[in-house]
């Protein structure tokens, strides 16, 4: 019941692959919104069905999202990769010397059909 | 006579084509929320064990997981098997722990205890109830064999996964 | 537990005050509301959280309701059910939004547990708002705010209209006329009691009244006594003469004359009543 907001959310929860301006590349659009205060940088990923890493590429993979912000972020594949991308992941990055007592990570994954 | 019932019928013929449908179109997207709730704390309660047993002196750490529609996602809750910041350790640390919900908003929620996956440090929850769920995490850090801890600030970090299904 | 929506303004005016109970259910299953909510007007309540964990027995069935009177008709105002039946036990947190239901319909509230298990550690909050002087004679800090004192102050009365001294002449004729009325009351009393008592007296002495006999033979024997005593003085028994005093000297009626000094006292009394009748309306 505690009214503190300290939130992350990641959506779409079912983002789709559309043709970008670039022949042969796919990308989606991720909206992440970060009300952690503890937290200001989030790292992003895309696995597939093992959770095995595929390549994809973004402006940074380590982004500076600040308490109480939206962002969006265009999240770029290769048209090769697209049967294998299956989770496209958001985690909050602790700063240790900042972080206080038991910290919890947050991760966020988003499930490409 | 005739030309007002004409007139008439022009009338309300034009109000028929002027006359539009209107749509509300709703679409609810299905979301997941990730909330660290309470911080946790290690207690101290003998020299070679750190816990967040609260009969220990310590507090279990609690993540919140707000779901707006039902089995949609699944939580994934791993309670540390290492310190992100501890002093110099020359052994082992044995690690055991627990998560489990400590809070429910819908009593079917209940359910998800006995319901729960676990494998190594790992416990899964599929949320196939919407609304919000609180799960705690209890762990407890053994340091070699009956030695102590050396003095310092130790700290862990508890994983709070929401993964779409 | 750490307060949601605690924003609250001390300052009258216009502002909407924002609020959340204590725990209403801190010493038990049943409370009060009037003794939850502030007592404000217009006051509205937009949500009911509540909190509470159950003990049970997997297999038992058990409903618990979290739920308010109607204090305005009959049921509740507002009811929230948990079916627990088949389920473990563990510990609820909800936040229900209510829409804003003023504060009159709000009865007393209470969890009332329907099968097999317990409730433990309940707590139950309502998230109200109001303005404080939507009512301005509710904080004499609000604008608007008339003193109660000033309207029952006694209205101006002129003393000189003809309609006041004509009320007045009125009140005072039918006060004297009434004072006149209870002491012709009184005295007719009076009268009728002294009457009562004489003629009982003569009924008495002429032996009419009931048990005269009676009496005459009780008499008869204490005086026998008294004088068998010796008890009574001589004297009790002697015979004195009587006789008839007649008038000796009758005054001869003739012209009396007026006192000059009484007619003056008469003319400086009526002088004096008019003054005084006057000085009222000066």
């Amino acid at each position: 019941m505690s009214g503190e907001a300290s939130a992350h959310s990641f959506v779409p929860t079912y983002p789709e692959l559309k043709p970008s301006y670039v022949e042969g590349i796919l990308y989606t659009t991720m909206n992440l919104f970060n009300a952690r205060k503890d937290v200001e940088y989030y790292e992003f990923g895309v696995f597939n069905a093992e959770w095995e890493k595929v390549p994809f590429a973004m402006q940074n993979k380590i982004m500076r999202v600040k308490h109480l912000e939206k962002k969006k972020i265009d999240i770029y594949i290769r048209e090769k990769d697209k049967q294998e991308v299956v989770y496209i992941c958001s985690k909050s990055k602790l700063i240790i010397a900042g972080a206080s007592k038991t910290s919890v990570s947050s991760r966020v994954c988003s499930k490409v059909k | 006579m005739k030309k007002l019932f004409i007139l008439l019928s022009t009338l309300g013929l034009a109000a028929s084509i002027n006359a539009e449908e209107m749509e509300v179109v709703g679409n609810v997207a299905s979301k997941c929320v990730v909330i660290p709730d309470t911080a946790g704390i290690y207690g101290n309660p003998t020299a070679d064990v750190l816990s967040t047993d609260p009969s220990d002196g310590g507090v279990d750490p609690v993540v919140r997981f707000d779901v707006i529609q039902a089995s949609m996602y699944k939580a994934k809750i791993s309670y540390p098997i290492e310190f992100s910041e501890s002093p110099t350790l020359n052994d082992i640390v044995n690690w055991t722990g627990s998560v489990g919900t400590s809070q429910v908003s819908d009593t079917s929620m209940s359910g998800y205890d006995a319901a729960k996956i676990e494998f190594d440090n790992v416990t899964e929850f599929s949320l196939t109830v919407a609304g919000s769920t609180w799960f705690k995490t209890e762990s407890q850090a053994d340091y070699g064999y009956g030695k102590a801890f050396p003095g310092g600030v130790y700290r862990a970090v508890v994983s709070a996964e929401c993964i779409a299904i | 537990m750490p307060v949601l929506l605690a924003y609250c303004s001390y300052s009258y005016s216009s502002e909407e005050v924002y609020g959340t109970t204590t725990n209403a259910a801190n010493i038990g299953l049943n409370w009060v509301m009037s003794n939850i909510l502030p007592q404000a007007t217009g006051l509205t309540v937009n949500n009911v959280i509540y909190r509470y964990t159950t003990e049970k027995d997997p297999e038992a069935d058990m409903l618990v309701h979290v739920q308010n009177e109607n204090a305005q008709g009959n049921g509740y105002i507002f009811r929230s059910t948990d079916d627990w039946s088949g389920l473990p036990g563990n510990t609820i947190n909800k936040t229900i939004p209510v829409g804003g239901i003023g504060i009159d319909f709000w009865g007393d509230g209470s969890i009332e547990v329907e099968g097999f298990g317990t409730v433990l550690d309940p707590e139950v909050y309502y998230t109200y708002q109001y303005v404080p002087c939507d009512n301005p004679q509710s904080n004499p800090e609000c604008p608007g705010y008339i003193d109660p004192l000033t309207l029952i102050q006694e209205p101006e009365i002129d003393t000189s209209s003809e309609d006041y001294i004509q009320e007045e002449l009125d009140r005072k004729a039918n006060t004297k006329a009434q004072r006149d009325e209870e002491e012709k009351k009184e005295r007719d009393k009076f009268a009728k009691a002294t009457e009562e008592k004489v003629r009982e007296s003569l009924e008495k002495m002429l032996g009419l009244s009931i048990g005269a006999g009676l009496q005459e033979a009780q008499d008869t024997l204490l005086h026998n006594a008294l004088v068998a005593t010796n008890y009574l003085p001589r004297t009790y028994f002697e015979q004195i003469k009587g006789g008839e005093y007649k008038d000796v000297e009758m005054l001869k009626d003739s012209t009396l004359p007026d006192n000059a000094n009484a007619r003056r006292v008469n003319f400086a009394q009526d002088i004096m009543h008019q003054k005084i009748v006057q000085s009222q309306y000066d």
